[in-house]
């Protein structure tokens, strides 16, 4: 019902020219089946003119002949366009609602996802949902008028024969889409999750390919890969024979019908109660309804790929963020003074807490280190501070407000963060650096390279701050990584500085220029310094140690 | 046909499966005869009822012969179907398998370059895109020719003028498809290519998604979404406009020609010249005669995103192969209980950038850590990833115990290293999938204990309530860096290789898991050939030989 709900309230704001893509399908399909049961009826009626030597008016059912077929024509393709514009830009609607849902879910709302499998959401799965549109929910209506139209029809000849050739309908656009569904929901849902599944594994393979090909793993990873592309032809096969039996099933049931106006027509012509064009008009009538019906079964038999792709966009669309913003948002906090009182957070799922009943302060412009082994919560403090995720005892206080009265926004706006994880966007250097702030200039980038004395470096690249660093950052070295970190934290220029393990991995010789660099750049700012080691400490002012606790989790910035 | 066109290469994979095709061809067909001679009874009753005042029981035969062709032609239908599918589902999963294997084939160096979402998406979601041609196309292309004519055999001997309209009108339509045809496949392949650049666009913005948070660009991020999802919507219905654009075409073409046999058979029956049956008959079969070309003319574009695919796959497939599978039969395949290595004036450098090594001699013994240090950037994972082999010297040569490793085996010379890179990949998967060990054995629950003993993962693990069984996010997620560093050196111990490579061991470690690891380097110094990259001075201190490599080395 949710599912359902989904699905239409995506619709809501395209509605209109939905249902104006309806009625020109609508049209389409009457025009059709009009213009071959008119032909049948204007062939019987000349016949019988001709042979009884009697005048017949032909102009009228002639013209109506070619009005149909253009009516046809361009119905079709006006439905066609109307339908597919409208449901491409809902689509899009929902692909951008989708993000912004994420969003706030990351880090802390969903430890488990792989972003392969995100994208899988966000691209193929949200792609999916244009079948409900264009191929179920539209057709079906269409379907149902079309019926609706031609029992009248029918009903004016013969009532009994209506509700039968009725029932034929429904079985064909209604029990035959129903029955095959039923039968492929199985086979659907899997073949989802498989190809889901796949991605993951053929992305996880290509990463890991060295670590796979070292350690010999690269041959069973390749039957696992082998066993899941075998699992998803399976799902396919059964997809494919209920798709070949409905094919059969509707042209056989347009068959039938046609036969039952023979059987139920004979006997009236026969008696005189049906004028003579009447048999010949009905039976061609019968045989060209089916053409609304032919696509359902079809149709319906992708329900559960639907409805698991549905299900797998609202899992995140409806999830809610692990840190609830406040309402009304506050004014800005004017202060920068952090005062942490017995603060502890455990981890949803794990028993001991990450930091336990941590005590800090963090005045304006000082300086603080903050020692601690790994596993002392060093980086779950970072979270905190940061809002990905909310602590359940003790307070954080940034100028005497508790740091949950304010948005995480205005958070995050007064924090820069220089990690030893360095994410660089697989894009150029400077949107790596404008993601800071995006109205910068060039000279602006480069003189916040300069700073951090990464702009020799770029000034020698031929494509200068244009260059484009690799997936991952592969093509800058950790050092330099690292320096552009800190332009980009010089450019956000925000008063409070985190250092998080910034010399991590890095040589003596890096590591005491990255200091050199960020000497100037502390001035003025509130920093903290998160360390496992006494590196850097003799820039701090005071240093606070962490006794251990348990594990966190890794970042990346 | 050339090696490189993407039709030349679709025909080709039709090779293996051209005996389903042939099937679902002749299935159709019959279907279709079937269909006219449906239609010939239909009129054969009318007829002797309309004009010939028979009664139901004159004409229970041919009304008792009606249903049971409506059911041979259901199963014919069925099974013809069938079989397109059936073939097309086996070329799919065979081409994946085959652009499975040549990316693994074209190393891990390669790949690093490329964008891992947009392979991914070349590998389950481009191979989907084939289904149409081998399943709807190329049977309904067959179809399209033997139908039409099959219906014009019956329809030429009643009317001459009929069947003339009729053929006159239908080369139209696949001119007509093609003219417009070309158009649209241009169109149709640059949509590809912008649909995989979309999917690479996305995954970043996936992976980054935290980093996006920290710098306050959600808000941004959601706008440049927004804005790459519309051009790309904008540009799908211009391509769909064309393409619909030439359905109706094709669709006012066969509508109008029916609406004109329709007028023109009513004028021969008004006059007289024609019997009705003939008539009625005709009037049948018209729109069965267009119904194979209008489905081939919407199967045409099953051909052009299956096209557009297939230039994605085989942009891949081109691209040269590091790893040829199977292996050059006359290298040697070794199999070594210790390994010495002798690199002579070994030198190398990234295509389009300055010599990294240059001159490198040097002697490793079978046991002893040996440290490359040096600041960074002077190439000390180069080195060790030349040793690995997944990097080929331009200059001199690596020795394995007197043999040049460029003669090796590769997958031989693998089994002889453990190698543990700065950044390890983990797995989705438990702590125990991430070892990789060799599969269709049990661990073995005492090595495992003493590599974890030696690596200091020990206490790691007793700190996680599933211990070997709790599951990994992406990238590891679910572990801190340190925990992360020492699952990779577990994984990397328990291999028991010769040669253990390691770049950085002790990297995100604090003080105590540093001193464990320099530990274990000395244990494993014992027995192995430990060759480690490193700048940290406790490691320096506890090796056998220091290798520094100075940055005047990697001066032009």
């Amino acid at each position: 019902m949710t599912l359902l709900r989904l699905l239409f309230t995506i619709a809501r704001a395209r509605w209109p020219w939905l249902l104006l893509g309806l009625a020109c399908a609508i049209v389409s399909l009457l025009a059709n089946a009009a213009l071959l049961t008119l032909a049948a009826w204007f062939l019987a009626s000349m016949a019988l003119a001709g042979a009884a030597g009697q005048l017949f008016n032909y102009f009228l059912p002639a013209a109506g002949i070619r009005l149909l077929a253009i009516l046809r024509s361009l119905g079709r393709y006006a439905e066609r366009l109307f339908t597919h514009d409208a449901t491409l830009r809902l689509l899009a609607d929902l692909r951008v609602h989708f993000f912004k849902r994420l969003e706030p879910l990351v880090p802390g709302g969903l430890p488990e996802a792989h972003s392969a499998d995100l994208l899988s959401r966000m691209r193929a799965d949200i792609d999916t949902l244009d079948h409900f549109y264009l191929r179920m929910l539209l057709p079906a209506l269409a379907a149902l008028c079309v019926m609706l139209c031609g029992y009248l029809f029918l009903a004016a000849f013969d009532r009994r024969l209506a509700l039968a050739v009725l029932g034929l309908w429904l079985a064909a656009g209604l029990l035959l889409p129903w029955l095959t569904e039923h039968l492929g929901r199985e086979a659907g849902r899997r073949q989802t999750r498989c190809t889901a599944l796949l991605r993951r594994q053929v992305a996880d393979s290509l990463q890991g390919l060295e670590e796979l090909m070292v350690y010999g793993a690269a041959a069973p990873q390749r039957a696992r890969v082998a066993r899941l592309n075998q699992a998803l032809l399976q799902d396919q096969r059964t997809q494919a024979r209920l798709e070949s039996f409905s094919q059969g099933a509707v042209g056989f049931a347009a068959g039938i019908a046609m036969w039952l106006v023979l059987l139920a027509g004979i006997p009236l012509a026969a008696a005189g109660s049906w004028t003579g064009p009447t048999l010949p008009m009905l039976a061609v009538f019968a045989l060209v309804s089916f053409e609304a019906l032919q696509p359902l079964p079809g149709a319906w038999r992708m329900w559960g790929q639907v409805r698991e792709a549905a299900s797998r966009v609202l899992q995140i669309t409806a999830a809610s963020p692990p840190v609830a913003d406040p309402d009304p948002i506050p004014p800005d906090p004017e202060g920068l003074d952090i005062r942490i009182r017995n603060l502890t957070f455990t981890y949803p799922g794990r028993s001991q807490p990450a930091l336990n009943n941590l005590n800090l302060d963090l005045p304006r412009k000082a300086r603080t280190a903050i020692l601690g082994p790994a596993g002392s919560g060093k980086t779950t403090l970072l979270h905190l501070l940061m809002r990905f995720w909310d602590y359940d005892q003790g307070e954080i206080r940034l100028n005497g407000r508790a740091l949950r009265e304010y948005t995480g926004e205005q958070i995050r706006r007064r924090i820069a963060v220089v990690s030893q994880h360095v994410f660089l966007f697989n894009a150029t250097i400077a949107e790596n650096l404008r993601l800071a702030d995006p109205d910068a200039t060039d000279a602006q980038l480069l003189e916040a390279a300069r700073a951090a004395r990464i702009d020799d470096f770029i000034r020698a690249l031929p494509a200068g701050l244009a260059t484009h660093v690799g997936q991952f950052g592969t093509r800058v070295s950790g050092g330099q990584a690292r320096r552009l970190a800190v332009a980009r934290a010089l450019l956000k220029n925000a008063p409070i500085l985190i250092l998080d393990e910034p010399t991590e991995g890095l040589d003596q010789e890096t590591e005491h220029a990255l200091w050199q660099t960020l000497e100037p750049i502390m001035q003025e700012r509130t920093v903290l310094l998160i360390t496992h080691r006494a590196a850097g400490i003799e820039y701090m002012d005071t240093v606070c140690t962490l006794p251990p606790t348990t594990s966190g989790t890794p970042l990346t910035y | 046909m050339d090696q490189r066109s993407p039709h030349g290469w679709l025909q080709r994979r039709a090779l293996p499966v051209r005996r389903l095709l042939l099937l679902a061809v002749s299935l159709g067909l019959a279907a279709g005869v079937l269909l006219i001679v449906q239609a010939g009874l239909l009129g054969a009753i009318v007829q002797a009822v309309m004009f010939d005042g028979r009664s139901a029981a004159d004409v229970r035969t041919p009304l008792l012969l009606l249903p049971a062709i409506m059911a041979a032609r259901f199963a014919l239908v069925w099974a013809g179907e069938n079989c397109g599918f059936q073939a097309a589902l086996k070329v799919k999963a065979d081409v994946r398998m085959q652009l499975y294997t040549h990316l693994q084939g074209m190393g891990p160096q390669r790949l690093r370059a490329r964008s891992t979402g947009e392979l991914a998406h070349q590998v389950v979601d481009g191979v989907e895109g084939l289904e149409g041609y081998y399943a709807r196309f190329l049977p309904q292309a067959a179809l399209a020719a033997l139908i039409p004519l099959a219906v014009l055999a019956f329809v030429f001997p009643l009317s001459l003028t009929s069947g003339l309209i009729l053929l006159g009108t239908a080369p139209f339509i696949p001119l007509f498809m093609v003219l417009i045809g070309g158009q649209a496949e241009k169109l149709n392949q640059r949509q590809w290519r912008r649909l995989a650049a979309l999917s690479a666009r996305f995954l970043d913005s996936l992976q980054g998604l935290t980093t996006i948070r920290a710098f306050s660009a959600g808000g941004r991020e959601a706008r440049i979404i927004a804005r790459i999802t519309d051009e790309y919507r904008q540009t799908t219905i211009s391509v769909l406009r064309v393409a619909f654009l030439s359905a109706l075409v094709l669709e006012f073409l066969a509508t109008v020609s029916i609406a004109l046999v329709a007028v023109f058979i009513g004028f021969r029956l008004l006059a007289g010249d024609m019997p009705f049956q003939s008539g009625f008959f005709i009037l049948l079969l018209a729109p069965e005669f267009y119904l194979p070309l209008r489905a081939l003319g919407t199967q045409y574009h099953a051909r052009l995103s299956a096209t557009a695919a297939a230039e994605g796959l085989l942009a891949i497939l081109s691209e040269p192969v590091a790893y040829a599978e199977p292996d050059r039969p006359e290298r040697a395949r070794p199999r070594w209980d210790r390994v010495t290595l002798r690199l002579e004036t070994l030198g190398f450098g990234y295509p389009g950038g300055a010599p990294i090594l240059r001159g490198l001699d040097l002697e490793v013994p079978a046991t002893g850590l040996t440290a490359i240090t040096g600041p960074s950037g002077t190439g000390k994972t180069t080195a060790l990833r030349l040793l690995l082999g997944s990097l080929a010297p331009d200059k001199g040569r690596i020795r394995v115990n007197g043999t040049d490793l460029a003669d090796l085996d590769t997958t031989a010379w693998l089994a002889h290293v453990a190698w543990m890179p700065q950044a390890a990949y983990l797995f989705q998967g438990t702590l125990l999938d991430n070892l990789l060990l060799p599969p269709g054995r049990p661990p073995d629950p005492d090595r495992l204990r003493q590599a974890a003993a030696l690596t200091g993962l020990d206490h790691d693990l007793a700190a996680l309530p599933r211990g070997w069984e709790t599951r990994l996010g992406e990238g590891g997620a679910g572990l801190s860096g340190g925990q992360q560093r020492r699952l990779a050196l577990t994984r990397a111990v328990l291999k028991g290789a010769p040669l253990v490579l390691l770049d950085e061991p002790t990297a995100h470690l604090d003080a105590a898991g540093r001193a464990t690891v320099v530990a274990a380097l000395r244990t494993l110094a014992g027995r192995h050939n430990l060759v480690v990259a490193t700048h940290d001075p406790a490691v320096l201190a506890a090796a056998d030989r220091v290798i520094p490599l100075a940055p005047a080395e990697a001066a032009p």
